[in-house]
């Protein structure tokens, strides 16, 4: 077994050579997305806070902040991260995309959308 | 810094892999893997930028931003059960000894978490003291018993 300086050595080395570990084309998605995402957080201050599950309150959020601030037309693709799963919802005949956390049920995220959107 | 995305993404594809690995040593819910962290990390650093007045330098202005995202995230998912590394793939983590120091340095309060993160990151006591607030010689006072503490609670393994 190390001693403690071999192992906090060890940890520092291991963290130094820690790298990002998806292409620089996946990083200027990521890149746009926050940008996308940190625009439009600042109109979130209307949002229920009590909301059970951050990840699908943010979804929610910006879905809902689309639809009734952003864009009149509410066609928008939140290109969040490349793996999630997107659901689509019609509002009034205008379609809105957004995508959110695979483990989020869709036809949950739906109602609270609705119920937001009363 | 002026609000533009062309110095945002300079900046991001500087120091992604310091992001990057300040996003992976904070253990956070199941439902968050180290993509989540890191993209709302972006998000603040986005937000972030425009007050960012280059009195420290980036690294540590990234830094900074990067940890107070993980403390507020850590928080957010700490009530809920199931929470796993969010690296927990990575196989240096199964190594025992090793997982032994790094739930050490988790078990460590703020600030003195933060400060040691980031002298294992490779930042000076200065910048420490910049990204923390406190003053150089808070940092090394907390630096040094934080390491003593860490050193007593290997040894005693």
């Amino acid at each position: 077994m190390q001693n403690f300086d071999q192992q906090l050595q060890h940890h520092k080395e291991e963290q130094q050579q820690k790298r990002y570990p998806h292409t620089e084309a996946e990083l200027d998605k990521v890149i746009l997305s926050a940008v996308q995402d940190g625009s439009l957080i600042e109109h979130k201050a209307t949002f229920p806070e009590n909301h059970k599950q951050h990840r699908l309150r943010s979804a929610i959020a910006e879905a809902a902040v689309l639809a009734a601030i952003i864009i009149p037309s509410a066609l928008y693709l939140h290109n969040r991260q490349i793996e999630r799963e997107l659901t689509t919802i019609d509002i009034d005949g205008q379609r809105i995309i957004f995508s959110c956390n695979k483990e989020c049920d869709p036809a949950e995220v739906l109602d609270n959308f609705k119920t937001i959107i009363k | 810094m002026e609000l533009d995305e062309k110095t945002f993404k300079e900046l991001i594809h500087n120091h992604r892999d310091l992001i990057w690995r300040i996003c992976s040593c904070y253990r956070l819910n199941a439902a968050w893997t180290t993509e989540d962290a890191f993209h709302e990390v972006l998000c603040n650093l986005w937000k972030g930028l425009g007050s960012f007045d280059k009195r420290s330098s980036e690294r540590t202005w990234i830094f900074r931003v990067a940890t107070n995202t993980m403390i507020s995230l850590t928080r957010i998912t700490s009530n809920q059960q199931n929470a796993q590394p969010a690296e927990h793939q990575e196989p240096s983590y199964n190594n025992e000894p090793y997982h032994d120091l790094v739930g050490m340095i988790e078990a460590l309060p703020e600030p003195n978490r933060t400060i040691i993160n980031a002298h294992i990151q490779g930042f000076s006591h200065a910048e420490i003291a910049k990204i923390t607030g406190l003053t150089l010689a808070a940092v090394a006072m907390r630096l040094s018993r934080s390491l003593h503490k860490l050193r007593k609670q290997y040894n005693s393994k």
